[in-house]
């Protein structure tokens, strides 16, 4: 008898303890999946962007890192030389099926954005921004 | 004698674990709501935009030091062609893909000779002046409407002339910058 009830009083403390920590689990998986939605980075990467063609001169060729960006457009089939598109004085990212995150700037420049890639010709999750005069 | 005191101390443990757990979500469901109040504000860079935009003015109209040759004559005369030409001068655009709207954009600089603000000798307005009104607006409702950012230095001509210049930059663009 006793020995059944200090086996039950184990199992309820596992149990106890297991539970605690899928909670805790659950919590963590959360926080991190957070930030890294495709909404969230299209964003922040058009605004990036979009603030260093307007602090940049013409001749200028800078990068930015959209590594988690590819992640997040492989995960969405999106071809990551697609992601970047840049207009008429707007930058557009898109990393997922919709339309994309449009931002505008005010630099009169011409601006040409292509995905960069290693010495094994992949993509490093890179985008290099070169600025030219119009 | 001892076994009384172990049930009653086995139905405490129960008691506390189901009070655990309720704590638990509690703290959780604080921590999804405050998390989720933070990433869904949008990044709000309308501020440094504007200071973006108030440098590069500057670097026009004063760049490495001098005053802009388009803009003034040799004999200290503000050029009216400086006014008229400003965006393509200073490379700038606030029209988006080419569309008539409103722009989300304001740029003022004005010229006050000696730093005496009663003697502004010439002005430069460029972008949507309804903007400026709301820079006057109290904290919470200018925050919601525009960023206003001003800058100011002194600039001398090429007839030694002293300036005081001062920018002001305004940035809507509220919708994608304010929740």
């Amino acid at each position: 008898m006793k020995e059944n009830k200090r086996g039950e009083l184990l199992i309820e403390n596992i149990v106890f303890i297991i539970l605690n920590v899928v909670f805790l689990a659950i919590l963590v998986l959360f926080l991190l999946r957070q930030g890294e939605g495709a909404v969230l980075l299209e964003s922040s990467y058009a605004k990036e962007s979009a603030l260093l063609i307007d602090a940049a001169k013409p001749g200028m060729i800078f990068f930015v890192n959209m590594e988690k960006g590819l992640d997040v457009s492989k995960d969405n089939e999106i071809d990551f030389s697609e992601v970047v598109e840049v207009g008429d004085n707007y930058v557009n990212v898109k990393l997922s099926g919709k339309g994309g995150y449009k931002y505008a700037f005010f630099n009169d420049v011409n601006v040409s954005a292509y995905p960069d890639r290693d010495e094994e010709n992949n993509l490093n999750g890179m985008y290099v921004f070169t600025i030219s005069t119009k | 004698m001892n076994l009384n005191v172990f049930k009653k101390s086995k139905k405490g443990d129960k008691l506390i674990s189901v009070y655990w757990f309720a704590i638990l979500v509690i703290v959780a469901g604080g921590i999804v709501m405050m998390v989720n109040s933070f990433y869904s504000s949008p990044y709000d860079v309308r501020e440094i935009e504007a200071e973006i935009l108030a440098t590069k003015v500057a670097d026009c109209i004063y760049p490495g030091g001098e005053m802009n040759k388009m803009l003034t004559s040799p004999t200290g005369t503000f050029r009216e062609s400086f006014k008229d030409d400003f965006m393509d001068i200073c490379s700038l655009n606030f029209d988006v893909e080419g569309e008539f709207q409103r722009p989300d954009y304001y740029v003022e600089v004005g010229f006050y000779l000696d730093g005496n603000l009663d003697r502004k000798k010439f002005e430069i307005i460029e972008g949507n002046l309804n903007w400026k009104e709301d820079c006057n607006l109290d904290g919470g409702k200018q925050e919601k409407l525009v960023k206003c950012v001003e800058k100011e230095f002194y600039a001398a001509d090429s007839t030694k002339n002293i300036y005081l210049v001062k920018i002001l930059s305004i940035v809507g663009k509220a919708e994608q910058n304010v929740k």
